[in-house]
């Protein structure tokens, strides 16, 4: 098992506030990694820390992705370096083409490796070719980066990026919220057909549905700034039907 | 200078980086004239400029646009006086400044519109970037309507561009200078396109080599 990303013991805090308070997670290659927990846990602070969001603040421990202090690595950097995220809200960036966007990210990236600019050919097609993953219309790379896009729209573009980037580490959050039945089917399907050996997942979701498609090699808890539990696939069966509630009456902690 | 639009003319001035200081509109019935004030990248360390447009026939069109990108200690104090003497006429201001360093961007949009001057329909509107907390921006609009059938409007914003939406982009990959250019470049696009094709591809090219200043 080669390790790709170990977080020890990291607090994190945001406008003075402690969210995270001691987490620890180890990811390895090829893995899907589910988080569950209830509103206002902390998930999406974890993929803010992990991307390197300044708005929120490291207080103590350590994130070492590929081998390198992810820490001190700026965004762009990260990102550069594989580090995908999927956002919760997905933000709009009126006047900004898809085209011109997804452009400007992927020769970065190839700058960053040290590679030629992609031609514009061969960028059309991969765009088209990464559009069919998601099934995203083509009208979509022609309108400003998700302006106006409906919620699921949002999602979809979201994981049509992550198509085009090949992450190594990709963080869904909340991908699956506000997809329709099918949407969910398509986008599943596009992040299966993405996954291999050597990328990862974080896969932050409320709902066991997405995870009958991606099946999870972990499902964690994450409560009161940490993750307080780790099971199979079928503790997120047991959140779906029981809710949290167990985790309060001691059975597990 | 002094433009003098003749009867049922219509005209399109570009002033690149234009120092001039007085300018001096006068438009006769059934007239359409378009100023582009482009200053993206002057010389000049300061530029007062004073925009008169006195309609004096009915039915007459003005637009003023501006776009620029002051750095250092660059300073462009704007003012424009639109005198809407007769019936019918249209005015439209669109004025789109980013500012870096200690630069300063002030405008001052007087309207005028006299009391026989009904039917006027006078639009103004001033957005500007804030690239650094050390710029500056002063922005103040002064209606005199003597008239009762008028539209008027007036809009202005100042502000950096939003942090989660750079994040966006960092997230990405893209660095915040480039990050930065794309959202300028979108910012300036509505008055781009309002210009005549050869500035429009002049424009391009800049913004494609000139990768220092943007
Ligand atoms: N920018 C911010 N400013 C202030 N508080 C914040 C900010 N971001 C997050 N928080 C707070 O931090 C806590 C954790 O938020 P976070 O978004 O990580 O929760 P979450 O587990 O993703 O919740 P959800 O399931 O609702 O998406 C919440 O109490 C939230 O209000
Ligand atoms: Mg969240």
């Amino acid at each position: 098992m080669k390790e790709l990303l170990k977080i020890t013991d990291l607090h994190a805090s945001v406008n003075g506030t402690e969210i995270l308070k001691g987490l620890n997670l180890t990811i390895n290659y090829g893995e899907v990694h589910a988080i569950m927990g209830q509103n206002g846990a902390g998930k999406s602070t974890l993929g803010a820390i992990l991307t390197g969001n300044p708005a929120y603040e490291v207080t103590s421990g350590s994130i070492v992705y590929k081998n390198q202090d992810l820490l001190s690595m700026e965004p762009e950097i990260r990102a550069r370096e594989g580090l995908f995220l999927s956002f919760q809200y997905p933000i709009e960036i009126p006047g900004v083409s898809m085209n011109n966007f997804m452009l400007a990210a992927i020769n970065a990236k190839r700058e960053h490796l040290k590679q030629e600019k992609m031609s514009a050919s061969d960028f059309l097609k991969l765009m088209k070719e990464k559009r069919a993953f998601v099934e995203l219309d083509s009208k979509f790379v022609k309108r400003s980066v998700n302006e106006g896009f409906s919620g699921g729209e949002k999602k979809r573009n979201e994981i049509f990026q992550m198509a085009m980037l090949e992450p190594t580490l990709a963080i869904l959050d909340e991908t699956d919220s506000g997809l329709d039945v099918d949407a969910l089917r398509i986008v599943a399907n596009g992040i299966n057909k993405i996954k291999t050996d050597d990328n990862s997942f974080i896969i932050v979701t409320h709902y066991q549905r997405l995870l009958e498609y991606i099946v999870p090699d972990f499902v964690h808890i994450l409560a009161d700034g940490k993750i307080i539990q780790t099971g199979d696939k079928t503790l997120a069966t047991k959140i779906e039907n029981e809710g949290f509630a167990f985790l309060n009456n001691g059975t597990n902690h | 200078m002094e433009l003098i639009i003749n009867k049922n003319e219509t005209k399109n001035v570009v002033l690149l980086n234009s120092t001039e200081e007085q300018i001096r509109i006068v438009q006769n019935e059934e007239s359409s004239i378009c100023v582009h004030f482009i200053d993206l990248f002057p010389q000049a360390v300061q530029v007062s400029r004073n925009v008169v447009v006195e309609q004096v026939g009915k039915n007459s069109q003005v637009q003023l646009f501006a776009m620029g990108y002051l750095q250092q200690k660059q300073q462009i104090n704007f003012v424009s006086n639109v005198l809407h003497n007769c019936p019918w006429g249209h005015s439209e201001q669109l004025l789109k400044y980013v500012l870096t360093d200690t630069a300063s961007f002030s405008f001052l949009g007087k309207v005028y519109v006299a009391p026989n001057a009904q039917k006027i329909v006078a639009q103004q509107t001033n957005k500007n970037i804030l690239l650094s907390p050390q710029a500056k921006v002063q922005t103040q609009p002064q209606l005199e309507i003597y008239a009762d059938d008028v539209q008027a409007s007036h809009g202005a914003s100042t502000g950096a561009f939003d942090e989660n939406m750079l994040f966006y982009f960092l997230q990405r990959g893209i660095a915040r200078p480039t990050a930065e250019k794309m959202l300028i470049r979108a910012f300036y696009h509505e008055i781009i396109e309002t210009l005549p094709t050869e500035y429009q591809t002049e424009i391009e090219k800049e913004f494609a080599t000139n990768d220092n200043l943007l």
